[in-house]
């Protein structure tokens, strides 16, 4: 398999989500959520983001309280973190208003429950300037959503993961996969992955396995089938 | 404080600039500050910070000069891609997608990374992470008990460390 990060149409969208968000207007809100299902590669793609525009990437857990966010956000800012959480505050938006740098905040589902997080993301987002961008799983939508005036101001910059579509298994494997696939092998992995990133790289490892074995240039759907018989 | 006013950071950063080699008390007068103040404990902190980010260049005791910040070099960005991986576990082949490094690179990083203590070689490109890691990647240190020492606290044994050595 090559070793590129490969570009589907949700990476795409992200970008341009994220970069929309860094180049906004005055007045536009700087807030934005990604979710989608398991398998689709949002984490992967925040990582792969947050390196490449140095972004401060913070990971929400089950266990996190407004003040471990802050603390969070505080040390990835590259400083001591302070003690209470309003100093905390006072630290990481200092901070982000001396080097503007885009937020990232995964798993926001964890966060979304109490509210307190969110709230003071969106006032992090407004004083300091910076772009917000939250990655959660299927339900973060409906989770945020409770929050109507929170909700209406981020409903612009929403984006869905979706399983990735015939063409676009078709794209991703011509970018990543060391042999050929024809048109049938594509649509059989783009059916049995159900359009899940994490499926459709263990089969392109099965393909190029099976593509060494066999000596083969190019592989079809009828070898995919067989082997797996 | 309003949006794009500057902090006291920013303010010593731009003063600091603007300056050459500077004690603390001769920053202070630009910023307003008299040397009685309260205020010059916050601004000896604040030169304190800018000098650990390396923003400040310590020329002797007390006297400082600004230098430009230093971009985030390949190993911190390698450093900071696998600390954000949720799984434990990393693979050669996911630091060369995720950060666009070289396959060489990508092995020096992690061969560092287990000769310093920070990751264990599991099988043939596969990696795990050993614990939490901090945000600013560790100053090198050469060879295998360098590295443990950097991540216990310095004593070389529990009996060192007991003895205050």
């Amino acid at each position: 398999m090559k070793n590129t990060f490969a570009m589907t149409h949700n990476v795409e969208m992200f970008v341009a989500l994220a970069g929309s968000l860094e180049k906004r207007d005055r007045g536009v809100d700087g807030m934005g959520l990604v979710f989608g299902e398991p398998g689709l590669g949002k984490t992967r793609t925040a990582i792969w983001y947050a390196d490449k525009i140095n972004a401060v990437y913070f990971r929400a857990k089950e266990h996190t309280t407004l003040r471990s966010l802050l603390e969070g956000l505080v040390v990835e800012l590259g400083q001591a973190p302070m003690y209470r959480t309003s100093d905390l505050y006072a630290q990481a938006r200092a901070s982000l208003m001396e080097a503007p740098r885009t937020v990232i905040v995964d798993e926001i589902d964890y966060l979304a429950g109490q509210g307190r997080g969110i709230h003071t993301l969106r006032d992090l987002a407004d004083e300091a300037g910076v772009p917000v961008l939250m990655i959660g799983m299927m339900d973060a939508e409906r989770k945020i959503a409770r929050f109507r005036h929170l909700y209406d101001r981020l409903q612009a910059h929403v984006l869905r993961f979706k399983p990735l579509s015939g063409e676009d298994v078709g794209r991703f494997t011509k970018q990543i996969c060391e042999v050929d696939l024809d048109e049938s092998a594509v649509a059989e992995i783009a059916r049995g992955s159900g359009g899940k990133l994490r499926k459709i790289i263990s089969e392109i490892y099965r393909i190029e396995r099976i593509a060494r074995a066999n000596d083969l240039k190019e592989v079809t759907a009828s070898h995919l089938t067989r082997k797996a018989a | 404080m309003e949006r794009g006013e500057k902090t006291f950071t920013g303010r010593v950063r731009e003063a600091a600039r603007g300056l050459g080699p500077f004690r603390s008390f001769e920053i202070a007068g630009p910023l307003g500050i008299a040397s009685s103040d309260t205020q010059m404990q916050a601004l000896r902190s604040t030169i304190r910070d800018l000098y650990r980010l390396g923003e400040l260049k310590r020329l002797e005791r007390g006297l400082y000069q600004y230098v430009a910040p230093k971009q985030k070099g390949v190993r911190q960005r390698l450093w900071d891609v696998v600390r954000r991986m949720p799984a434990r576990n990393f693979t050669l082949d996911d630091l060369e997608q995720l950060t666009g490094c070289k396959r060489n690179t990508v092995k020096w990083f992690c061969e560092w990374m287990v000769n310093a203590g920070y990751a264990v070689r599991k099988v043939r490109g596969l990696y795990a992470k050993k614990g939490e890691m901090c945000p600013d990647v560790p100053v090198e240190r050469r060879g295998k008990e360098h590295g443990a020492r950097s991540m216990g606290h310095g004593a070389r044994s529990k009996e060192e460390a007991d003895e205050g050595l």
